[in-house]
């Protein structure tokens, strides 16, 4: 509870930051690639290698790792599906079996079919989420932002603690 | 006013600065985010760079220690990432027995690593040079040596070999031949021993026993033979069965009269016909007992007569025996190395070989890979579905490598002015964690001189083939020639033989199979062989001078095969031989005679019961069983008589009874013709 609670924060707290749209975007459509791979492979060591290099939202992508994961959970069996149909291709057998025996590359996994299926449906859906992560928080921050800005919860946060702490660091930090 | 307005100004351009401040933006790299990686890559080099080697160096030491248990040096370790080469500089072993040398000591180990093998989480050496090996070098300190493992129950190699040659006899109670001849020689008069001796022994007090048993069952024979129907009761029966009528019966009554006094006879003999068959079961039983009697007689003997052999120390001059006392405790040195080897192998080989020793386990089950079965934790929680695991496809290997291989080592070193490293040569050939992945066998061959330690044609070959369901391993040991050092062969408080010096040829073969069944063989050949003998006694002393002067080749030869637990140990060696022939010559005379005295002195207590129990075995088969058999025939047929006797009254009556009537019906007939007038 405690950890949902604390990614909710922090999804809020990015979407009434000034922070980039396109970084937000990004680290969410990367999130997702997090959430379909498994966690101790080479895709997700890549991945962490470009959160950190690249200034994409982290706690976006942490976010979204967490959110894909269960959506990962729901599709295995089409992510399955999906996989055996294309390791089991016979034209692109010469690929698999070359990249098979390059060094490394073994260690993405992805000759299981569920990997493979899960990073498959990724890549198809990436260019869907980013762009509509895009909207959704353009949208978000002109129309829902000021709504609730005005509603007696946020004035009512607003006045705790918490959001004063919050608020001194995001000064501090010079955002 | 001003005032305010200053005021109002400092805080616009402040707010300015603040708007500015929060409205930075940001480039496409997370510069401040590089920053501290690169530090801390650039630590890691330095680590690489500065600590790195001395750390591996460490580690190697303390694992190297708790492998072999004994301190482990390395002067130096150098590796490049970038060339991907290895070098390791001085590497001593320390030896257990003498912590001030070393087993073994390498001057230098290079090689190169495969990167295309690294990058695939596999350690793969193509060829590595150890060089200038020495043997037995010194140390400049003493190593350090583990304590040894506690004694558990299950007796060592060393100690079941040197059982089963031994015979099973203990260490005390090993067999002496010095000592034992040393008695035998010194010990004169026998006479009295024997004599001693003779209260004591089992055979004479069994035979005491047996006779009075026996003959308490003679009595008893004789009087059952007594109840036995005698010719005069035959003539009685005879005489019963004659008086009785059996034929012209007038009534059915004198038939019926007749044949009561025929069946109360006939019960009378039936009652001794019971009587003789119980006692001829009796006599047959006693037969078998006495024999039986007989035969543990003659084996108390046969016990009695070794068990004086053993008192009186009768040495056993046997070529054989005379190799096993001799020759154990020089052998013993050779089983010590052999079942280190055993115990290191057993403990770092893979663990699905290594196990297969352990007879407890299914090797099956081990080489099946299966995994080991985890017992579920029960929970009354609800458990989550499972993730999916998926389908995981295996695409033929190209370029695979197993976890570890070392293709091959190359093993030189020569003698220089500086050191005495031994002029070898050898190589060292695929040291693998899978043999079948590359299906090839692990082998070594060394070859080469050690003129240090007086080793000239040394050869040595070695494999280990895990390819097949069973692993193999064998090692081939030569020696052409080495001299060796001062050696005891036997020493103990009776005297002691030993050689200061020969020279000799070792070859050596030992072969396991899965390790369960080991074959080994040690052939020693002795030349320019100088023995030193000595003896507490005079005469065994002269004896030994005699016997080992003109003595100076000799071969051993050892043999052991079987399973640990049940090893078939065999020593051998024409110095037994020799000896043999030589005490022959000079105690077999003695020896003879006083065998012949135990003899005499056993068949004289013993013989007289022995003829005893013969001849009432004799009479019991063909007196008393006879006699007993020939009273059974005898109430049989007299049984038979009486039978017989009934069955004819019977008929008789029956044909008299048909005549009758077959009288009255003509009669009748006859009567009826008369009236109707025929």
């Amino acid at each position: 509870m405690t950890l949902l609670l604390k990614q909710f924060f922090n999804f809020i707290t990015l979407l009434h930051s000034e922070n980039g749209t396109k970084q937000i975007a990004w680290g969410l459509t990367l999130g997702a690639f997090l959430g379909f791979s498994p966690f101790f492979s080479l895709q997700t060591f890549l991945i962490f290698l470009i959160l950190l290099i690249f200034t994409v939202q982290i706690g976006a992508a942490f976010l979204s790792a967490f959110v894909f994961k269960f959506i990962a959970f729901l599709i295995d069996p089409i992510a399955d599906i999906l996989g055996r149909a294309i390791l089991e291709n016979e034209s692109l057998r010469p690929l698999w079996t070359h990249l098979y025996n390059i060094p490394i590359l073994p260690y993405t996994r992805f000759n299981n079919s569920i990997v493979m299926g899960s990073f498959v449906f990724a890549l198809i859906i990436s260019p869907l989420l980013y762009f509509g992560f895009n909207k959704a928080i353009e949208k978000y921050r002109s129309t829902l932002v000021q709504k609730i800005e005005k509603t007696k919860f946020w004035k009512a946060f607003k006045a705790t603690k918490f959001y004063i702490w919050y608020s001194k660091y995001q000064d501090l930090a010079g955002q | 006013m001003s005032t305010d307005s200053n005021n109002n100004q400092t805080t616009n351009s402040s707010s300015t600065i603040q708007k500015t401040k929060t409205k930075k933006t940001q480039g496409l790299i997370r510069w401040n985010a590089l920053m501290p990686i690169s530090i801390v890559l650039t630590l890691i080099v330095f680590y690489f760079i500065l600590f790195f080697d001395s750390h591996i160096r460490s580690a190697i030491e303390w694992a190297g220690y708790k492998v072999l248990g004994t301190e482990v040096n390395i002067q130096k370790f150098e590796s490049s990432f970038i060339n991907g080469n290895v070098s390791i500089k001085k590497v001593q072993i320390t030896n257990a027995e003498q912590p001030h040398l070393n087993t073994i000591e390498i001057g230098a180990i290079r090689f190169d690593i495969n990167w295309d093998a690294i990058l695939r989480l596999k350690f793969v050496v193509e060829e590595m040079a150890a060089e200038n090996i020495q043997f037995l070098s010194k140390r400049s300190y003493p190593g350090k040596v583990a304590p040894p493992e506690p004694v558990d129950n299950k007796p060592s190699l060393t100690s079941q070999l040197q059982e089963k040659a031994l015979d099973k006899i203990t260490t005390q109670n090993k067999e002496n031949i010095l000592g034992d001849l040393s008695s035998f020689l010194k010990t004169g008069d026998y006479k009295a021993q024997l004599n001693d001796m003779d209260s004591k022994l089992k055979s004479k007090i069994l035979a005491n026993e047996l006779k009075a048993k026996w003959d308490a069952k003679q009595q008893e024979w004789d009087s059952k033979i007594k109840n036995l129907p005698k010719d005069s009761d035959f003539k009685n029966y005879k005489l019963k069965f004659e008086a009785i009528k059996y034929k012209d019966f007038k009534s059915p009554q004198e038939l019926e009269s007749s044949i009561k006094q025929f069946n109360d006879l006939k019960k009378e003999i039936e009652s001794k016909v019971k009587t003789v068959d119980e006692t001829k079961k009796q006599f047959v039983s006693d037969l078998e007992q006495i024999k039986k009697d007989y035969e543990s007689l003659d084996k108390q003997v046969k016990d009695d007569i070794v068990n004086i052999k053993n008192h009186l120390k009768i040495p056993k001059i046997n070529a054989g025996q005379i190799a096993k006392s001799i020759f154990m405790d020089y052998l013993n040195p050779y089983i010590a190395k052999l079942e280190k080897i055993n115990d290191l192998a057993q403990k770092y080989l893979p663990p699905k070989y290594s196990k297969l020793v352990n007879d407890k386990i299914n090797p099956d089950k081990i080489l099946s890979g299966q995994k080991k079965e985890r017992n579920p934790t029960p929970t009354d929680t609800i458990q989550p579905h499972p993730r999916e695991k998926g389908t995981t496809y295996e695409y033929p290997i190209s370029k695979g490598y197993p976890l570890f291989w070392i293709q091959k080592i190359n093993i030189s070193t020569q003698s220089t002015e500086q050191a005495d490293y031994g002029n070898i040569k050898g190589q060292i050939l695929n040291i693998v964690s899978n043999q079948r992945q590359i299906g090839k066998q692990t082998e070594l061959h060394i070859s080469g001189n050690i003129p240090k330690q007086n080793i000239d044609g040394l050869k040595l070959d070695s494999y280990l083939n895990n390819l097949g369901d069973e692993p193999e391993a064998s090692i081939e040991f030569k020696i052409a020639n080495y001299k060796l050092p001062s050696t005891d062969l036997l020493k103990n408080d009776d005297g002691s033989i030993s050689i200061p010096s020969s020279d000799v040829s070792i070859y050596a073969n030992a072969k396991t199979t899965a390790f369960k069944i080991y074959t080994i063989a040690l052939k020693n050949d002795f030349k320019n062989a100088k023995f030193e003998v000595s003896a507490k006694e005079k005469l065994v002393d002269e004896l030994l001078k005699n016997s080992f002067a003109q003595l100076q080749t000799f071969d051993l030869n050892a043999q052991a095969q079987g399973s640990l637990s049940n090893l078939n140990v065999n020593v051998n060696s024409s110095l037994g031989q020799k000896l043999e022939t030589a005490l022959t010559a000079s105690v077999q005379k003695k020896i003879d005679d006083l065998n012949l005295e135990i003899k005499n002195k056993i068949d004289v207590e013993i013989n007289k019961t022995k003829s005893d129990l013969e001849k009432q075995i004799s009479n019991l088969t063909k007196g008393y069983l006879n006699n007993a058999s020939d009273s059974e025939k005898k109430l049989t047929a007299q049984k038979n008589i009486a039978d017989e006797k009934i069955n004819q009254s019977k008929k008789d009556i029956e044909n008299k009874a048909k005549n009758k009537l077959k009288e009255e019906g003509q009669k009748t007939l006859d009567d009826l013709k008369k009236k109707f007038g025929f």
